[in-house]
C-alpha cells in the first residue's frame, strides 16, 4: 500500500518544525571553521577524482587492460592536447568542408538509423579465462573513418568524438590486446533506441547545462563562487565545440532528405584523400 | 576521451555544488545546532561534521533533488547536534531492547486518511526528536533503515527501534481517534 500521505505529512512536520531557521542572520564563521571547510572541499574533490580513476582503471582491469601509464598521466596528456589544438585552431574549429555529395555518400554507406556506436564482446585471454570489452562496432569506427579521411576531422580532432575502445593496450607496439578464441557480442552498450545522434546530442546538451548553470551562478551575487564565469568559459572554448559540430554533422546525416540525384544515380565518383595526403577517386555503385 | 573529459569536469562541479550548498545553508544550519547545543564552537563543529558526512558518502546527497537537500541536512545536523550534547552532558542514549518488533508497521493512505492531517502533523511533532529524525530521513528520502543509521551515525538496532517506536505511536494515536470520531 502507498504511503505517500506519510511523506507529504513529514513533509508538513518539517516545514513547520524548521521554519524558525528560513531566514537565519548570517553568522560568522571562526577561522578555525573556515580553514577545516576548504581543507574539506579540497579533500573531497581529490578523494572524489581518485575514486573515478579507481572505476574507470577497474573497467580496464576487467577488459584485460594492461596501463602504460598512469590514468592520471593520461588525462594530463589528453587536457595538454586539446589546449594546444584549441590554441592551434585559435579557438574555432569549424566544420571543414564537407559537400552535399560526401554526405549523400556517407549516407549511402552507412544506415544511420540503425547505427550502434559499441557493443560487449566476450572473447578468451592468452590465458584462457573469459573477459569481456567494450568495441567500438566496426561500422561506427568506420564512419569515424571515413570523416577522417575526407578531411572532417584531423586524426587528433578525431580522438575528442571517438568512443573510447577497451581495453586500451598501451604497450610499446601493439595498439589493442589481442583477441584469441571465440568471440561473442554479448550486448550492445547503448541504451535500445539510442544512436551516436542521441548520445553525442545529450553530451552536448550536459555541456551547454554546465555552461549555462555556471554563467547564471556568476551574475548572481548571492550565490556565485570566484572561477564561475571562467569555469563556464573554459568548457565553452575547450570542450564543447567538437562536439557540437560533430552533433550538427551527425544531424545533418540523419536528416531524411537524401539528395535526388545521388538516389537516382547508379555511380558516383568521389574523390577522397587519405592520411598522407594521397588523393583516390572511388567510384561508388549503387545497388 | 569523452568518459575521461566528464570525470574531470564531474569532480569539479560536484566539489563547486557542495561548496555552493554550503554557503547558502551554513548560517542556517548553524542556528539549527545553536539550538540545541547553545555553544557557538559546538555549533560550527556539528555544521563541520555534517558535511563531513556528506563528503563520506556524497552519493546519496547528490541523488536528492536539489530542492530537498536542504530539509535532507535539516535533520542531519539537528541529529549531530543532540547527539553531540548528549555525549559531552553524557546522558546515556536510551537503552535497546534486543529482539526489535517490527519496524514496517504500515501507515498506508488509507490508516491516514481516517485522521485529519493537522491532527497527525501535531502528534509527530510531539513525538521523541531522534524518533522524528529516523522517520524523516525513512520517509522523506526513501533511506534504508541501514542507511537512515548510518547518516544519523546510531547503530541499525537504534533506528529500527526508533522507527518502529514511532511508526506504533502514530498508529495508536490514528486507530484512537478514529474510534472517538464514530
Amino acid at each position: 500500500m502507498s504511503e505517500t500521505t506519510l511523506k507529504e505529512i513529514m513533509l508538513e512536520v518539517h516545514r513547520r518544525e524548521f521554519a524558525e531557521f528560513d531566514n537565519a542572520p548570517e553568522h560568522k564563521f571562526s577561522l578555525r571553521h573556515r580553514i577545516n571547510m576548504k581543507l574539506l572541499f579540497m579533500k573531497f574533490e581529490r578523494r572524489q577524482r581518485k575514486l573515478r580513476e579507481k572505476e574507470l582503471s577497474e573497467m580496464n582491469e576487467n577488459a584485460g587492460y594492461v596501463p602504460g601509464s598512469s590514468l592520471k598521466q593520461r588525462v594530463t596528456l589528453a587536457l595538454i592536447v586539446i589546449i594546444l589544438m584549441t590554441l592551434l585552431a585559435g579557438w574555432f574549429i569549424p566544420i571543414r568542408g564537407i559537400s552535399e555529395d560526401q554526405i549523400n555518400w556517407l549516407r549511402g554507406r552507412y544506415d544511420f538509423h540503425t547505427m550502434k556506436q559499441s557493443v560487449v564482446l566476450a572473447f578468451t585471454d592468452e590465458y584462457g579465462t573469459t573477459q569481456y570489452s567494450y568495441r567500438t562496432t566496426p561500422e561506427y569506427s568506420s564512419f569515424l573513418d571515413d570523416l577522417s579521411d575526407l578531411g572532417v576531422y584531423s586524426e587528433a580532432e578525431m580522438g575528442e568524438i571517438r568512443v573510447r575502445q577497451l581495453p586500451l593496450d598501451t604497450r610499446p607496439g601493439s595498439e589493442e590486446t589481442p583477441l584469441l578464441g571465440d568471440i561473442i557480442v554479448i550486448g550492445e552498450t547503448a541504451p535500445e533506441g539510442e544512436g551516436p545522434l542521441d548520445s553525442v546530442r545529450k553530451f552536448v546538451a550536459r555541456l551547454e547545462n554546465m555552461i549555462g548553470f555556471y554563467e547564471e551562478r556568476a551574475e548572481d551575487p548571492f550565490r556565485a563562487v570566484k572561477g564561475d564565469a571562467e569555469f563556464a568559459e573554459l568548457i565553452r572554448e575547450r570542450y564543447l565545440p567538437i562536439p557540437k559540430s560533430f552533433l550538427e554533422l551527425l544531424e545533418k546525416l540523419y536528416s531524411d532528405s537524401p539528395d535526388d540525384d545521388v538516389s537516382e544515380s547508379q555511380t558516383k565518383n568521389l574523390s577522397v584523400l587519405d592520411k598522407d595526403d594521397r588523393v583516390y577517386l572511388l567510384k561508388i555503385h549503387k545497388l | 576521451m569523452i568518459d575521461i573529459t566528464f570525470a574531470v569536469i564531474e569532480n569539479e562541479e560536484e566539489r563547486r555544488e557542495l561548496e555552493e550548498f554550503y554557503s547558502e545553508n551554513k548560517s542556517r544550519l548553524f542556528r539549527i545546532a545553536l539550538s540545541k547545543l547553545h555553544n557557538a564552537s559546538d555549533a560550527e563543529d556539528a555544521v563541520q561534521e555534517v558535511f563531513v558526512r556528506i563528503a563520506d558518502k556524497p552519493e546519496r546527497f547528490f541523488d536528492i533533488p536539489p530542492g530537498e537537500r536542504t530539509a535532507y541536512t535539516d535533520v542531519i545536523v539537528r541529529n549531530v547536534a543532540v547527539d553531540m550534547f548528549n555525549r559531552r552532558a553524557l546522558i546515556p542514549v536510551d537503552p535497546l531492547e534486543e529482539g526489535i518488533g517490527d519496524s514496517d508497521i504500515l501507515l498506508d493512505d488509507g490508516l491516514l486518511g481516517r485522521c485529519s492531517r493537522d491532527e497527525i502533523v501535531e502528534f509527530i511533532e510531539r513525538l521523541p526528536e531522534l524518533q522524528r529524525n529516523v522517520l524523516s530521513l525513512h520517509c522523506l528520502f526513501d533511506l534504508t533503515i541501514d542507511e537512515t543509521a548510518q547518516r544519523l551515525g546510531i547503530s541499525l538496532a537504534a533506528a529500527k527501534k526508533r522507527l518502529m517506536l514511532a511508526r506504533k505511536a502514530i498508529r495508536a494515536f490514528i486507530e484512537e481517534r478514529g474510534k472517538d470520531h464514530e
